[in-house]
Parts: structure tokens; C-alpha cells; sequence
């Protein structure tokens, strides 16, 4: 017992001077200004704390578990804190974002009227004449380039051969226009063939620019009515 | 902000024709709505460029019929002038091949039919190797013919082309 009972005095000697050693270096590194006793910051105070145990390991290697006990819980204190900082940070951006709310409350979208309105039976007729219009113009570029081609393949010089077939086909026009004032494209095609309805419209459609005559489509996709202007 | 008002903001915002169901989700529990757009309707009708039309089923706020085609150029058309074009050589030609059309517009005019075929405006069935295309009673009811039938239609777009 009484062994026992001294060994505990011992001990609890020991003790109490390991807590006041372990406090001792805390009030040191206030004292030193190392740490402000009323702003601590944990992560620099464990750092600090550590540097100066492990200072004390190499004096006297007798350093209490309690200052070590000390070191973990300032260690705890030192991870919660690291912890901590990403929610600091949300935090902040929320107050950054209600601060701007607040400057600019103008910010809110104004609710406007997007109608569309519906397309009328006229307009869908006028974009059917656009159509027709586009195709027709397409149909004589296609066959212009035909046509070209076909000439530079026999190595001929196409101006001369057009303005051949536009003399045949005056003199085609005049023999019909004397009998008649108007003649039907469809009467002087003379194969059903690409090619030859494009030997028969090109040289028109040069008479029809020089006004010669004139081209009119009564129904679309329907005959051309041929009708003499100056012969 | 007062019921009135509220069904006022949402006949503007809608641009289309709105249920009373529609107009009862917006304003207070208690609120007359039928009251509200009957005296909205007098209200309109008595001075501006707009009216509000009410039928059994919806109403609408609109431009007054005197005003339209003044302003009609100036309103955004629901269908784009490129697939407008494309719809209206269907609705000559019809019934017409897809690959046909596409020789009139250009390949674009795939795309095209794929979007008035989601408008229900146009619908297809295979035909070879492409497709044959045709208006819907979609098409008929848009544009106010007063009969779906191809034949009909095609006559009366000839009649209206000259």
C-alpha cells in the first residue's frame, strides 16, 4: 500500500510536471509572441508546438505522454481546421453572390412575348412561285453547261454553232409565224431527247433576250407559247 | 398585382389561346376569372389595336383583323421561308417522291421534310427506295381548305398560282 501509495505521489508529481511543462511551452511561445493568446491560430500553434516538444525529446527524453496527449489533440484541432476551410469558402461565394444581388436587383429577366405567327395560304403560294422560279433558272444552267460542255468536247467553237442554230431556228419560226401568231414549244421539238429539246430551247432563249420573241408559260410545268416580236 | 391585371399579363405572354383552367392556375382562389376576361374583352374591343377573342373553350389576346396585314410582315412566321418553300411544292406536286422534291429544292430539302413530317404537316410512305410524300388534315386545317383531299388541294393552289 504504501509503495503503491508512494509510487502514485510519484507519479502524480510527475504528472503535474509534465502538464506544466506542456503548458509552460504554450505560454513561452505567448510570451515570445509566437502565438497571440487571443487569435490562435491552431495550425501554426500545433506546428509550433511540435517543433518545440520534439526540442525537448533531444534535452530529456523523459517528455510526458500528456504533452505528447497534448500534441494529438492540437494535432485534431489542426485537421478539423484544414477540414473546415472548404466551407468556409462556399460560404463566402454565397455572400459574394447575394452582395451582387443586392447591388443589382435590375438583373431579372423581363418576360416578353415570342409569338410566331401562322403562315397564310397567299404566302404559301408565293414561295411555290419562288420554287418553280429557282428550278426554271436551274434547268437552264444545267443545259447552258450541257451544252457548253458538249461543244469544247468536239473541239468546235460553240459562239459560232449557237448562232447557227439561232438562224435555223429563225428561219423555222418565220415559216410557222407566217401561217400563224403563236407556236407551241412542243411543236418544234423534233426528238423526245435531252438533247435535243436543249438544241431547240438555247437558241430561243437568245432570241428571246435579243427580243425577237417572247417566251410565256401559261400553267407551270406546262407548254412554252412562242410569239413573235421582231423577226 | 390585382386578377385583372394577372390575366391581362397572361393572355399578352402566351400568344396563343389560353383555358380558363389555365387562367385559374395564375390568380387568387377566389378570383371570377370569367368575369375578368368578359370585361377585358369589352375593354379591348372599345379602343386600340388589340382584342381579346373568347370562344366556349379558350380566348385570345390578337391583333384586330383591321390591323393585320399592315402588321403581318413584321410578325416571325412559325415556319422558316426555306421549309414554307419545300412544303409548297409538296402540296403542288403531291402525291410526289421525296427524291423528286429533292430535285426541285436540293438536298436540303431532306431536312426539311423530316421537320414538317414532326410538324405533322406532311407524312410519307416508303416507295422504292425513297419515299412518297403527302399533306395531312394537319395541312388542310393550317392553311383553311375546307377538305383534305390531294386532288382539291392541287386544284385549288393551281387556281391560285395564276
Amino acid at each position: 500500500m504504501t509503495s503503491g501509495g508512494g509510487s502514485d505521489a510519484v507519479n502524480g508529481a510527475a504528472q503535474e510536471d509534465f502538464d506544466e511543462r506542456s503548458i509552460d511551452i504554450l505560454v513561452s511561445l505567448a510570451k515570445n509572441g509566437e502565438i497571440d493568446p487571443w487569435d490562435i491560430d491552431i495550425v501554426d500553434v500545433t506546428d509550433r508546438f511540435l517543433a518545440r516538444v520534439a526540442e525537448l525529446e533531444k534535452l530529456d527524453l523523459r517528455v510526458s505522454s500528456r504533452t505528447l496527449l497534448f500534441a494529438s489533440m492540437l494535432l485534431r484541432m489542426k485537421s478539423d481546421a484544414l477540414e473546415e476551410s472548404e466551407p468556409e469558402d462556399l460560404y463566402e461565394e454565397e455572400s459574394v453572390e447575394d452582395e451582387l444581388q443586392a447591388c443589382f436587383p435590375a438583373l431579372k429577366s423581363k418576360v416578353r412575348r415570342h409569338a410566331k405567327r401562322r403562315v397564310t395560304l397567299s404566302e404559301l403560294i408565293q414561295e411555290l412561285k419562288k420554287a418553280t422560279k429557282r428550278k426554271e433558272k436551274s434547268d437552264v444552267r444545267r443545259f447552258m453547261q450541257l451544252q457548253v460542255q458538249e461543244f469544247d468536247a468536239v473541239g468546235l467553237a460553240h459562239s459560232e454553232d449557237i448562232e447557227g442554230q439561232v438562224k435555223h431556228m429563225k428561219r423555222e419560226l418565220k415559216r410557222r409565224f407566217a401561217l400563224r401568231d403563236q407556236v407551241l414549244f412542243s411543236e418544234l421539238i423534233v426528238d423526245n431527247t435531252v438533247e435535243a429539246i436543249v438544241e431547240t430551247y438555247i437558241p430561243l432563249l437568245f432570241m428571246a433576250t435579243r427580243r425577237q420573241i417572247q417566251l410565256e408559260q401559261k400553267e407551270l410545268f406546262g407548254d412554252l407559247l412562242i410569239t413573235c416580236k421582231d423577226l | 398585382m390585382n386578377d385583372r391585371d394577372l390575366v391581362e399579363a397572361a393572355l399578352f405572354v402566351a400568344g396563343r389561346p389560353l383555358t380558363l383552367i389555365e387562367l385559374e392556375s395564375i390568380v387568387s382562389i377566389d378570383a371570377d376569372v370569367e368575369g375578368i376576361v368578359a370585361s377585358l374583352v369589352k375593354e379591348y374591343g372599345e379602343k386600340g389595336a388589340l382584342e381579346i377573342v373568347q370562344t366556349d373553350e379558350d380566348m385570345v389576346m390578337q391583333v384586330k383583323s383591321e390591323y393585320a396585314d399592315a402588321v403581318r410582315p413584321i410578325a416571325q412566321r412559325d415556319l422558316e421561308t426555306p421549309v414554307l418553300r419545300t412544303l409548297a411544292v409538296i402540296a403542288f406536286h403531291q402525291p410526289v417522291t421525296q427524291s423528286k422534291v429533292a430535285e426541285i429544292r436540293g438536298n436540303k430539302a431532306y431536312g426539311h421534310v423530316h421537320e414538317l413530317e414532326a410538324r405533322k404537316l406532311v407524312e410519307s410512305e416508303p416507295h422504292g427506295r425513297t419515299r412518297l410524300l403527302r399533306t395531312t388534315k394537319a395541312f388542310a386545317d393550317y392553311f383553311g381548305f375546307e377538305t383534305d383531299s390531294l386532288e382539291e388541294i392541287k386544284q385549288s393552289i393551281g387556281q391560285l398560282l395564276h
